[in-house]
């Protein structure tokens, strides 16, 4: 072991490193911007969270409940006429809890014998188990606090506060994750592959070998993407099985509609895929590109963190994603049998997305050196 | 000639079923410039890789300056300066930054690398450059990377297709350098594609399929063409006869194509150079022209029709 | 053919703030063998690869078959071949497999298959590795099927880039056969390194740093060399050399054991008997016997790189 062999090669490293302008920026910016964004996104609180509620008592008892909720920061009451529009928020996954005060609460807040207290009835979306429990906790909170004032001090009981889950009774949180895991593996690793197997490519010089010849743009990315596709699409299908006989989790809405969306979303990736693939020069760099692009992915798609936890800037950025939209989509057909048309602005979403890539993809097949 | 600086008998690689090299036997004398010849796929870049102690061989040994490459791997690379065909100078660094750290990897004090640079940097002419690497002409960047390789004066050059991608003047700059170093004891082991270069070294080594095909000087590979030297002889009118006879006097054969006189020789030494010279003095006004035999034409010959 | 194949005015490509082309000037009218040389880094590749629509361009004029390359291109790929310098074929496909994928690509019949492909395999001597893996072939007989799979389509242009770099001996010879038959139909431009090819092109382009230097037929580029060789005989070339290089008029020289050749700028140089005297009595370096030299690429290459890189 030589010292001066050694400070010779790491001088020699320092130099090579610092120069490099994007090795700079990704050794000091990146640890920098996740921890901040972590740090906001890191986050299970409830915070001002859409809170369907149906006063159907409507007596000054009920009113004053519920201002006392609004006025919280944990929740944003939205009124709601009847049970059928609390419910299709529910399944829309606008709302991720409903609160129903009974006819009869105010009646009974004024009695309060303790044998029968006033009741609320919370229901919840079980598929954001984690969001839900702490929506709940939050909830009982407010009112049991406003409940004291409300019945009088003195008599037993307070508000009894009475909980449902609207989907995933059992607060399994597995099908919440199986759900994220096919946007989140459809996302990543369609991308790598693509940008990698093209950077070969062209370092290769098949890439430039077939520019040469007759094949138009559209031929070469059809080209590339169909047989990817192919082989991703039957991962899907395997996926889903293997979570329906491992895990016991089935998509409890339509197939058919989600393993086509899935399908449409691959092709994406994969054409995301080629699109870095233009601005790599070695396989390295793809890598680094789709690492770097799908870490913030991960955490901000949804799949692993609330997306109504983050604040709301980070919300705004996270409609960016097309992930996001996918997972929601994928959420929506496991978990709440959503329909067709309760999708549809996601799937409009995906259908802006999807043509834009195409466009970018062919755009960058045809782009000369 | 002294001990020969490179040794290797019955060296074999194996790739699974596919043998690159074949039971190679070399012997490199020492402060001579050895040429080792074979296309892309011959088992050329395997053999030198394992010379070099990158690479373990699967039977076979080789000895390189006394040192055992299979045993010790690592110390041939002190005694050895080696150039590779992606030449070994670092990008993002400047030149002199670059001849610091081999400096350092080699372990020369500042001092001695600063007057060893300079020498070095006078006789491959590159005083006045600190460009980064990038920026560097490629014939410049060739030359560097020569010189750095020989910065810790090593008895035993590797050098890896030194000229390939070069003009032709800095490839025959190249050459007066290696020819150079050749004369002050320096060994060196030199590939090439081009044929002709060939005729600058003083052993050269064909390997075809993992196998020598070709092993001595290129004299001796040419001696072995009836007609490796093709003189014409033109004399002026009415001096035929005379020359005639005066060449075959000095014992050259002769023989005649109408107004010419045509001499084929394996070989070419002082005696026939000799006679050639006594002719022309006595005869200014005939015309001689030695046609020496191309390197390609010896090569082609030697492996025609080689299997694909 | 009256109209230009090649017409290139004024071309220039830039990479960043680097021009790898200058200002390149050629016009090209018939087919021929034209041979590009030059230093690593003049620009011989991008030239190249700019002639088959492959980068993004500018130039005051730029037509290659008639197509504008600072247009669109697609038109052009139908029509050209294209050999890169390393192997760009596909591997994993076998000698036949790879030479069906460009007929397809060009759309060819079993008509043109039947007619083309066993002439090529025959004249390349891959006729027995039909179905082998390209991967698997030696290195010449790769570069054998590159060239054949560019002819395939019988294409109006030919571009390759040195096509026979590193390649044994006997496959260089037998692609430059090819490549000799194929200017028949079509125009062949390549890029080649060595001495011997370039001798054998029809014409020569000289590049350096982006600009063409010279362009001519060998013998009328050799004309104008400036550098006349000679050759001086004795027991040691090296020391031969070494003293020739003291004489003033000596640019180059290159020894081998037996002899030293040395570049004389016939400018400067006294007539031939007074250079032949002058090698004679040099000091310290007995030479047996020196004779003058006719021409050749060797010369007239090394005229052409040390004026361009003075």
């Amino acid at each position: 072991m030589s010292w001066r062999r050694l400070r010779t090669l790491v001088q020699r490293e320092v130099r090579a490193t610092f120069r490099d302008p994007f090795t700079v920026a990704v050794l000091i910016t990146v640890p920098l911007a996740a921890l901040l964004t972590f740090g906001f996104v890191l986050s299970t609180e409830v915070n001002e969270l859409p809170l369907a509620v149906l006063d159907a008592d409507d007596t000054p008892a009920s009113r004053r409940l519920l201002a006392d909720i609004d006025a919280s920061d944990a929740f944003r009451v939205e009124p709601v006429r009847n049970r059928a529009e609390l419910e299709r928020g529910l399944v829309r996954g606008r709302t991720t809890a409903a609160v129903v005060i009974p006819p009869g609460f105010g009646r009974r807040a004024e009695r309060s014998d303790g044998v029968r207290p006033p009741e609320v009835q919370l229901s919840y979306d079980g598929a954001e188990a984690v969001l839900a429990g702490n929506a709940e906790g939050a909830l009982r909170a407010l009112v049991g606090a406003s409940g004291a004032a409300l019945v009088g001090a003195g008599s037993a009981g307070g508000i009894a506060l009475t909980t449902r889950a609207l989907f995933n009774p059992t607060l399994d949180g597995r099908p919440f994750m199986v759900a994220g895991v096919f946007g989140f593996v459809l996302s990543f690793l369609t991308t790598l592959i693509t940008a990698v197997t093209i950077v070969n490519e062209r370092l290769t010089g098949t890439f430039d070998q077939l520019q040469v010849t007759p094949a138009t743009a559209i031929e070469i990315v059809l080209g590339k993407l169909l047989p990817l596709g192919a082989v991703f699409s039957l991962d899907l299908l395997l996926m889903m099985v293997l979570a329906g006989i491992v895990l016991g989790v089935w998509p409890q809405g339509n197939v058919v509609v989600f393993l086509l969306v899935s399908m449409g979303y691959v092709f994406m990736s994969l054409a995301l895929g080629l699109v870095i693939s233009a601005s790599s020069v070695t396989a390295a760099e793809a890598v680094q590109k789709t690492v770097m692009f799908s870490i913030p992915l991960v955490q901000l798609s949804g799949f692993a963190f609330p997306i109504r936890s983050m604040p709301t800037i980070l919300q705004w950025l996270t409609e960016v994603f097309p992930a996001t939209h996918y997972i929601r989509i994928t959420r929506a057909i496991y978990i709440r049998a959503a329909a067709l048309d309760t999708l549809l602005p996601e799937l409009l979403w995906l259908a802006v997305f999807a043509a834009l890539l195409a466009w970018l993809a062919v755009r960058t097949v045809e782009a000369r050196a | 000639m002294s001990a020969p600086i490179i040794r290797v008998t019955g060296l074999t690689k194996r790739f699974g079923a596919f043998t690159a090299v074949d039971a190679l036997d070399l012997s490199v004398p020492a402060g001579t410039i050895f040429a080792f010849l074979g296309a892309n796929g011959s088992g050329k870049s395997t053999t030198i890789r394992m010379l070099i102690g990158l690479l373990r061989p699967t039977e076979g040994t080789i000895v390189v300056d006394d040192v055992d490459v299979v045993r010790e791997p690592r110390r041939v690379r002190e005694r050895i300066g080696y150039m590779g065909q992606k030449v070994s100078l670092y990008q993002g660094l400047t030149l002199h930054e670059n001849v610091e750290f081999y400096g350092g990897l080699y372990g020369l004090e500042p001092r001695a690398l600063a007057g060893r640079w300079r020498e070095l940097a006078e006789r491959f002419d590159l005083e006045a450059i600190d460009a980064k690497v990038e920026e560097l002409p490629a014939a410049i960047r060739q030359r560097a990377g020569l010189a750095v390789s020989m910065l810790h004066r090593p008895r035993l050059l590797f050098l890896d297709e030194p000229t390939a991608g070069v003009d032709v003047r800095s490839r025959g700059l190249f050459w007066e350098v290696i020819q150079d170093e050749a004369r002050r004891g320096v060994s060196v082991f030199v590939t090439t594609h081009f044929l002709e270069e060939v005729d600058c070294c003083d052993r050269v080594c064909f390997i075809d399929a993992g196998r020598v095909l070709a092993d001595g000087t290129p004299d001796e590979l040419r001696g072995s063409w009836e007609a490796a030297y093709r003189i014409e002889i033109e004399p002026a009118p009415g001096t035929q006869t005379r020359v005639a006879a005066m060449l075959a006097a000095h014992g050259l054969p002769v023989a005649t194509e109408g107004t010419t006189l045509e001499v084929h020789l394996p070989l070419l030494e002082a005696r026939e150079l000799d006679a050639l010279q006594a002719v022309l003095a006595a005869e200014p006004a005939t015309r001689v022209r030695v046609d020496e035999v191309e390197m390609a034409e010896v090569f082609r010959r030697l492996t025609g029709g080689a299997a694909a | 053919m009256s109209t230009p194949v090649v017409e290139l005015r004024g071309l220039v490509k830039r990479y960043g703030a680097r021009r790898a082309l200058a200002g390149i000037d050629l016009t090209l009218t018939e087919n021929e063998l034209v041979g590009v040389v030059g230093p690593d880094g003049a620009g011989k590749t991008t030239l190249l690869r700019s002639l088959v629509g492959l980068l993004e361009v500018t130039a005051e004029r730029a037509r290659v078959l008639g197509y504008d390359l600072t247009g669109d291109v697609t038109a052009l790929k139908a029509r050209v071949g294209y050999v890169a310098q390393t192997f760009s074929l596909h591997p994993d496909l076998s000698v036949l497999e790879n030479l069906r994928f460009t007929a397809r690509l060009h759309r060819l019949t079993a008509a043109d298959w039947e007619a083309r492909v066993p002439d090529l395999l025959a004249r390349t001597g891959l006729a027995p590795f039909g179905d082998r893996p390209a991967g698997a072939l030696s290195g010449g007989m790769r570069q054998k099927l590159a060239v054949a799979n560019a002819l395939l389509p019988v294409p109006d242009l030919l571009v390759l880039d040195e096509p026979t770099a590193g390649v044994d001996v006997v496959a260089r010879h037998e692609i430059w056969t090819l490549l000799a038959a194929a200017r028949a139909r079509t125009l062949v431009v390549l890029a080649t390194s060595y001495l011997d090819e370039a001798a054998r092109c029809d014409r020569l382009l000289y590049l350096d740093t982006g600009r063409v230097v010279a362009f001519g037929t060998p013998h009328a580029l050799q004309a104008q060399a400036g550098l006349v060789p000679y050759r001086a005989w004795g027991d040691d070339g090296r020391a031969i050399a070494r003293a020739a290089r003291a004489l003033p008029y000596v640019r180059a020289t290159r020894a081998t054991r037996r002899y030293a050749r040395v570049e004389v700028a016939s400018a400067e140089a006294p007539a031939s008997g007074g250079v032949l005297a002058d090698l004679r009595a040099l000091a310290g370096a007995p030479v047996r016997f020196a004779e003058a030299l006719p021409v050749d690429m060797e010369s007239t290459l090394l005229a052409l790189s040390s004026g361009a890189s003075a």
